[in-house]
């Protein structure tokens, strides 16, 4: 059971970056957080059933619930938000650190992977 | 803002003396006591003073001091040494990081190495908050502060530095490898106190009202006064306890005098009784001079005076010799023969008258004799002999007498004292001993008066001494009383004459001191009212729409700093009614006017998280208010929250913004910080050359960049059209919340309305050209990107539009 290659490729890519610590500078920090938070942005999309729509991320977020478990829901939106506002998209905050960055991608992985079974069992579900 | 110096102060005084009545020696006492301690004691000692300079203030550290950098090595959150370089000019730097990134770990590095003090190290109760301050990762602690002093060519150097086994109160602290001087320092700092850590900034106004009462103080040149104020009060301390004291003891000694059965203890008391005791009568007393009766009788009684031995024995010997020649001649026979004798005489008297008549001649007694010729001349001489015997016993009788005579001489009457002694003493004895032998000269027979006079001699010389020696003893048990009360009665003396003779110096000294003091509070409230007035203005600018107002800014009488607060108008003098952001303001505008004094060494100001809890319009008047401090002097100020360098770039106040991280094994790094836009723009360009990235990866990043640098240059513009115009915060950022994409942050942005989000790129196209919806498509989420440098560039050149 694989995560669907996007989400893959972004978590690898910020496996390799944090590999070399020495040269995670503030630039490459962003890089891993913006990283990070579009592989969460794409596996919500498609729990939600709606990729390559329009729709804000926000919007996404408020309906996830409905798609999937509430407390993977709940992880998937505190994520989000927490991911956002490292790559100060808000005007006052400030740059991650190392250590928060590989809290963040442990936890992508598992949000992306926790959004991913619930799709598998419903169609292990339809085949039998 | 300027205060007066202290070497006026005589000058100052002396001017205001002439305006005031006061008693010359008041006046003197007031200069003297500005002069110094030495010169106060002389006024006092009644020594003229001469003209002479006022203590010398000691060496300062120096003239125009600004921090050039401050470093940092394995002391809290950072481990290898870190570098924070600061412009040494006027001019505001704001250093921002997150929580635990090492920027009040600058802060407090930069007053540890200058003070030596932190309240946070310092001041810590318990164990876990003074174990902390070693760096985890790095056992090698130093601090260093290196300023730039005006007039001073080379680079000052303070450096503070702990052996991996050192308290923090421990370490080895230099100045260009010298020893440090921190006296040198020590008075300036804490006058003038250049640092204000965040854990001081809430207690500005609480904690220690004392401690900015006299830093006020000392800041308005009020210290000497204050301290001759404090002389003079000792010295009318000291001289009132004197002048007190005799009237205190007097009770206690009078006491203790009438509890006394003591005459001299009675006397003393009732002098003592007296409003203003007669004092050489006290003294007469206790010195011992005598007056009264009571122990003088007993004194008398040991003087009464005996007939001496030696007296008394020669009367003796005359009585005996005169008794012992009358008892020889008084014989029984010698009555017979002076009688004889006298027949004799009569009857040779009867033959010589009768001779011629022959009758004559028969003896008249016996009738039978004959008188003639030859018994004449018998009875001649017999009558001669008989005479002579006779006269004899006369004389013997005669200086018997005379014996006797002598002997009652020497029974003297009793004295009188005996007699009045009597209360005091059992002299019965005595009494009767003597009454017997002054009896004495009563006793008519000598052969009486020679058997009891010197037997009753001896009863009374034995009686009187056993008299004496009681008298003797009782002399003696009262002077072991009366001596040590004699002691206290001329301690008691003294003390009078001294407090009579200072009494009159007191009143002098207190006249000066209440004099001195009035003109403290005079000058106090003088000096005080440019600062209240800085903090006022301070105030204004940081309240913004808080609805307390600070009044005035006093000194009080209770050794604290009072403010007249009012909210909405009311005067409340209660402080707790303003919130902990209010509170923060409030302190930081007493905070700022004293560390701006231009008699201050100090031209920075470090300011460790002013931000705390103050709301986004406090925020907006802070970044005013340290902009206008850095207008003249070098403000450093450490904070968390980035809406302080917001608002500063939003208000377009100047400022340096250095931004602190914290990489792996505390790693401190320091660098740089742009506005968000640059930065936003300088991530894509390294993006953009990251050969790490993968090519599909690596567009999307920098058109997220891209986009992010748009939604900032809306941001900013939004921000200051809205706040501009006077919208409350809080409106402001609900309608940033409420734009969710970038199109319609850039449409609040450009068309300031939200509702029409598709009104934006036809707009677009208008006013800037296609290029502008061409970036627009090119970098949504998903978008083509194209050509990275373009995008770039055009981002650029379109957040620069929306900005302008």
């Amino acid at each position: 059971m694989t995560l669907p290659s996007d989400v893959q490729d972004r978590l690898t890519c910020v496996a390799n970056l944090l590999a070399r610590p020495d040269q995670l500078d503030g630039v490459r920090i962003r890089c891993c957080a913006e990283l990070l938070r579009t592989a969460v942005e794409r596996s919500v999309a498609r729990a939600c059933g709606a990729e390559n729509t329009d729709q804000p991320v926000h919007a996404l977020l408020i309906s996830l619930p409905s798609h999937v478990d509430t407390d993977v829901a709940h992880d998937a939106s505190q994520l989000w938000h927490a991911l956002s506002r490292a790559i100060r998209h808000h005007g006052y905050e400030l740059t991650p650190t190392v250590a928060e960055l590989t809290g963040w991608h442990a936890d992508t992985a598992a949000v992306a992977a926790a959004l991913r079974p619930s799709l598998t069992l419903s169609g292990n579900i339809e085949l039998t | 803002m300027t205060v007066a110096g202290e070497a006026g102060l005589l000058e100052l005084m002396a001017g205001r003396l002439a305006k005031d009545e006061l008693t010359p020696r008041a006046a003197e006492l007031v200069l003297a006591a500005c002069r110094g301690d030495e010169a106060l004691e002389r006024a006092l000692a009644g020594v003229p003073t001469h003209d002479e300079a006022p203590r010398e203030r000691t060496d300062g550290p120096g003239q125009g001091i600004f921090v050039s950098e401050i470093r940092v090595q394995g002391f809290r959150g950072i481990g290898p040494q870190a570098r924070l370089p600061l412009a040494p000019g006027p001019g505001l730097t704001v250093v921002t990081g997150r929580n635990g990134s090492g920027k009040s770990s600058f802060a407090e590095a930069a007053e540890l190495a200058m003070t030596g003090y932190n309240a946070r190290w310092t001041r810590a109760r318990h164990d876990v908050w003074r174990q902390g301050w070693r760096n985890l990762h790095q056992a090698d602690t130093a601090v260093e502060l290196e300023l730039v002093q005006a007039a001073a060519p080379d680079r000052t150097t303070i450096r503070r530095q702990w052996a991996p086994e050192d308290d923090l109160a421990q370490g080895e602290w230099t100045q260009d490898n010298e020893p440090f001087d921190d006296r040198r320092w020590h008075e300036a700092l804490e006058t003038y106190r250049p640092f204000l850590p965040y854990s001081e900034l809430g207690t500005v106004l609480d904690a220690q009202p004392e401690d900015l009462y006299e830093a006020m103080h000392r800041l308005l040149g009020l210290e000497a006064i204050t301290e001759a104020q404090q002389a003079l009060a000792e010295h009318r301390k000291r001289l009132a306890e004197i002048v007190a004291r005799p009237h205190d003891r007097r009770e206690r000694v009078r006491a203790e005098l009438l509890a006394s059965q003591d005459e001299r203890a009675h006397r003393a008391a009732a002098l003592l009784g007296s409003d203003s005791p007669d004092l050489d009568a006290i003294a007469d007393l206790a010195l011992g001079a005598e007056v009264g009766t009571g122990t003088s009788l007993l004194h008398q009684i040991v003087d009464v005076a005996l007939p001496p031995d030696e007296e008394v024995d020669r009367v003796r010997e005359t009585f005996d010799l005169a008794l012992g020649a009358v008892s020889a001649v008084a014989t029984a026979n010698a009555q017979d023969s002076l009688r004889t004798s006298e027949i004799l005489r009569l009857a040779i008297q009867l033959q010589e008258s009768s001779r011629d008549s022959p009758r004559a001649q028969t003896c008249p007694v016996c009738d039978l004799g004959r008188l003639d010729g030859l018994w004449l001349a018998k009875a001649r001489d017999r009558a001669e002999h008989l005479a002579k015997a006779a006269a004899e016993l006369h004389e013997a009788a005669d200086r018997l007498d005379v014996a006797v005579a002598a002997t009652r001489a020497v029974c003297v009457p009793v004295p009188e004292v005996l007699t009045e002694a009597q209360d005091v003493l059992d002299t019965t004895a005595a009494l009767q001993a003597w009454q017997a032998w002054e009896a004495c000269a009563s006793i008519d027979d000598p052969v009486r008066l020679r058997q009891e006079v010197f037997d009753r001699y001896a009863d009374l010389i034995q009686a009187v001494d056993q008299l004496k020696s009681v008298a003797r003893e009782q002399i003696d048990r009262r002077d072991l009383v009366w001596r040590p009360m004699a002691i206290a009665l001329f301690e008691w003396h003294s003390q009078a004459q001294q407090a009579l003779a200072d009494a009159e110096v007191l009143a002098d000294v207190t006249e000066a001191e209440n004099w001195i003091r009035k003109t403290a509070a005079t000058l106090r409230s003088e000096r005080i009212a440019p600062f209240a007035k800085e903090s006022q203005r301070i105030w204004q600018r940081l309240r913004q729409q808080s609805n307390v107002d600070l009044g005035a800014v006093r000194l009080g009488g209770a050794r604290n700093v009072e403010l007249d607060v009012s909210v909405d108008g009311v005067t409340n003098s209660a402080l707790a009614v303003m919130s902990q952001g209010e509170l923060h303001s409030l302190g930081l505008a007493l905070f700022l006017p004293r560390a701006m004094v231009d008699e201050s060494p100090f031209r920075f100001v470090v300011i460790d998280d002013p931000v705390q809890a103050m709301d986004p319009s406090k925020v907006d008047g802070l970044a005013q208010v340290l902009a206008d401090v850095g207008l003249t002097r070098q403000v450093v100020v450490f904070t968390h929250d980035e809406r302080l360098v917001e608002a500063l770039r939003r208000l377009r106040l100047p400022a340096t913004v250095w931004e602190v991280c914290r990489g792996e094994e505390s790693a401190v790094q320091v660098r740089m910080s742009d506005d968000p836009v640059g930065r936003c723009l300088a991530d894509a360009r390294a993006m953009r050359v990251d050969e790490d990235l993968p090519d599909a990866l690596r567009s999307e990043l920098v058109a997220s960049c891209c986009r992010a640098a748009l939604e900032a240059a809306a941001h900013a513009r939004f921000r200051r059209e809205r706040l501009g115009r006077g919208v409350p915060h809080a409106e402001v950022e609900r309608e940033l919340e409420c734009a969710l994409t970038t199109r319609h942050k850039l449409a609040l942005a450009v068309l300031d309305d939200l509702t029409e989000p598709t009104k934006l790129l036809p707009h677009l196209e208008n006013t800037v050209g296609s290029w502008a919806v061409d970036l627009l498509l090119a970098c949504r989420v998903g978008g083509e990107s194209g050509d990275l440098d373009v995008l770039i560039r055009d981002t650029e050149l379109l957040a620069g539009w929306v900005q302008r």
